[in-house]
């Protein structure tokens, strides 16, 4: 079974650090315990796990393997999970640039009403744009939302579906 | 007194008639009887012997005074002379030493204590299925060997006629013998001279070649010639880190081992899966490699690099999708003396032109510089 060691970085994001058991230079003599074990030191060395900081040993098969709030993985001693009020913040980002992307687009739409005089569009694109603003506001992913799978699915019917 | 000589018929006086009667009854022995024999028992007296009952006896002077009397010969005593192997005697007057122990108790070492020429010990041997305990059989003159077993230490000299079939290293089958192909190790080999090597001549008969001197080669002479050891024309030296570095000139050979100094190959390179679980992943001169969070990898290099600068690192990937643009990947944090670089992935919005860290599926660099 292939182990990694799990700590948080400087940046506050659980890394998750393995040894490339099969380079092939890698040293002789090494077992793979003892090669994770020179890679933690290193890292400790060099300051890639910070100073103070803890580290776990897991198996690599423990990693979880859907990264869409990856982000938001904590180590809480006994597994690797999503830490759901973090992936809450992540995924309001990720809606957040959506709902920005479609703003941009309307800004176009809005730029070719004026030009043409048509002030009605003009109202019609202006309310549709407040909608877009009040999305982070008003979109709610947090009733009923109790686990990473219901938060993934959890999408505005304003933007376009991903 | 018994048995004297008397007148038969006792008178005052012996008659004429009576003293030469025809018939000789005129006188008896006292008590007489069939048998019955006369001696004189002194110069006065005439004695008679009763005959003896047993037919065996005979007439000895063993009685009283050296009288006659019937009595058994004794054969220790009373015979003399030799008794001829003709009447059934042995001829001869003294037995051999041991010759009566052996015939009273005819055993194996009594014979051989009568005999005064014999040889081994133990019991005697007769022709059919004796048991021999160590003989020296000398030299004999003929014999059937079929069951001997066993392994003749001392056969020194003689020719064979017809050798028994061996089987194994050495074979035979008749006189023609053979050694198996490859059953002659090199400590069957004669010693030799050491340093020479073993060839064979223009004749095609083995010889050795000279040992050489240091530093000389084997070098062929061409077919017909033995080869001989000569001074090599040039030998290539093994290109050291330094030669693979400065792309030396020269006489070098390049060990496979080397060709990661040149300049012109890279140290290290790795090809990251970000997408999944890391696994299947290729590297080279690279200890670890972290994931630090999204799109974002930080590489440790086994053997660190001289210097934080003058090296390259060459990076791409892709995420999954198939000729999209938007994607790209960057280098940050690099410090190659402490050997650790990231790898980030970026994936630019299609309508903002904004881009964001993002996960890819091949994420790849490699890196030149010296080490």
């Amino acid at each position: 079974m292939v182990k990694v060691a799990c700590y948080i970085n400087s940046e506050g994001i659980l890394a998750v650090l393995m040894p490339m058991y099969n380079d092939p230079t890698r040293p002789a003599g090494y077992t793979d315990d003892e090669l994770l074990e020179r890679a933690i030191a290193r890292k400790q060395a060099n300051g890639g796990i910070p100073e103070g900081a803890t580290y776990r040993i897991i198996d690599h098969s423990d990693v979880p393997s859907d990264r869409t709030f990856r982000n938001s993985w904590e180590d809480t001693g006994s597994a690797v999970q999503v830490n759901l009020p973090k992936a809450r913040v992540l995924h309001m980002d990720v809606i957040r640039a959506a709902r920005n992307a479609e703003l941009y687009a309307k800004d176009i739409t809005f730029m070719r009403a004026v030009e043409a005089g048509d002030t009605s569009a003009q109202s019609a694109i202006a309310t549709e744009k407040q909608v877009l603003r009040d999305i982070p506001a008003t979109f709610d992913i947090t009733t009923d939302v109790d686990t990473p799978e219901k938060l993934k699915a959890k999408w505005p019917d304003e933007l376009p579906a991903r | 007194m018994a048995n004297e000589f008397k007148h038969k018929d006792p008178g005052t006086v012996l008659t004429q008639a009576e003293f030469i009667a025809s018939d000789g009854t005129g006188h008896i022995f006292d008590s007489q009887a069939q048998g019955d024999i006369v001696y004189a028992s002194s110069t006065t007296v005439l004695s008679r012997l009763g005959k003896s009952t047993t037919s065996t006896h005979a007439l000895t002077n063993t009685g009283t005074n050296n009288n006659p009397t019937w009595a058994k010969i004794a054969l220790a005593t009373g015979v003399s002379g030799t008794l001829p192997v003709a009447n059934g005697g042995t001829g001869i007057t003294s037995l051999g030493s041991g010759v009566a122990t052996f015939m009273g108790t005819p055993s194996s070492a009594n014979l051989r204590s009568a005999l005064t020429d014999e040889t081994g010990t133990g019991g005697a041997v007769f022709a059919t299925s004796p048991t021999l305990v160590t003989p020296a059989l000398g030299t004999p003159a003929s014999g059937v060997m079929t069951n001997v077993s066993g392994t003749a230490s001392s056969l020194t000299a003689g020719t064979v006629t017809t050798n028994a079939n061996l089987t194994g290293v050495v074979t035979s089958s008749g006189n023609a013998t053979a050694i198996a192909d490859k059953a002659i190790g090199i400590a069957k080999l004669a010693d030799g001279t050491d340093g020479e090597l073993i060839t064979w001549n223009a004749s095609g008969v083995i010889a050795a070649v000279a040992a050489g001197n240091a530093t000389q080669v084997l070098t062929s002479n061409g077919a017909g010639a033995a080869p001989t050891f000569q001074a090599a024309s040039t030998v290539p030296t093994e290109a050291s880190e330094a030669n693979m570095e400065s792309e030396a000139t020269g006489t070098i050979y390049v060990p496979p081992d080397m060709v990661r100094h040149s300049p012109g190959v890279a140290k290290c390179w790795i090809n990251i899966h970000g997408t999944d679980t890391f696994a299947e992943e290729q590297s080279y001169n690279v200890a670890d490699r972290t994931d630090e969070g999204t799109g974002t990898y930080e590489v440790t290099v086994a053997d660190d690099f001289v210097g934080a600068n003058n090296n390259c690192i060459v990076c791409g990937g892709h995420d999954g999708v198939t000729s999209d643009p938007r994607f790209n990947v960057g280098v940050t944090g690099a410090n190659l003396t402490t050997g650790t670089f990231r790898i980030i992935g970026m994936l630019e919005d299609g309508t903002t032109g904004i881009s964001a860290v993002a996960d890819g599926t091949d994420i790849m660099a490699a890196v030149f510089g010296a080490q």
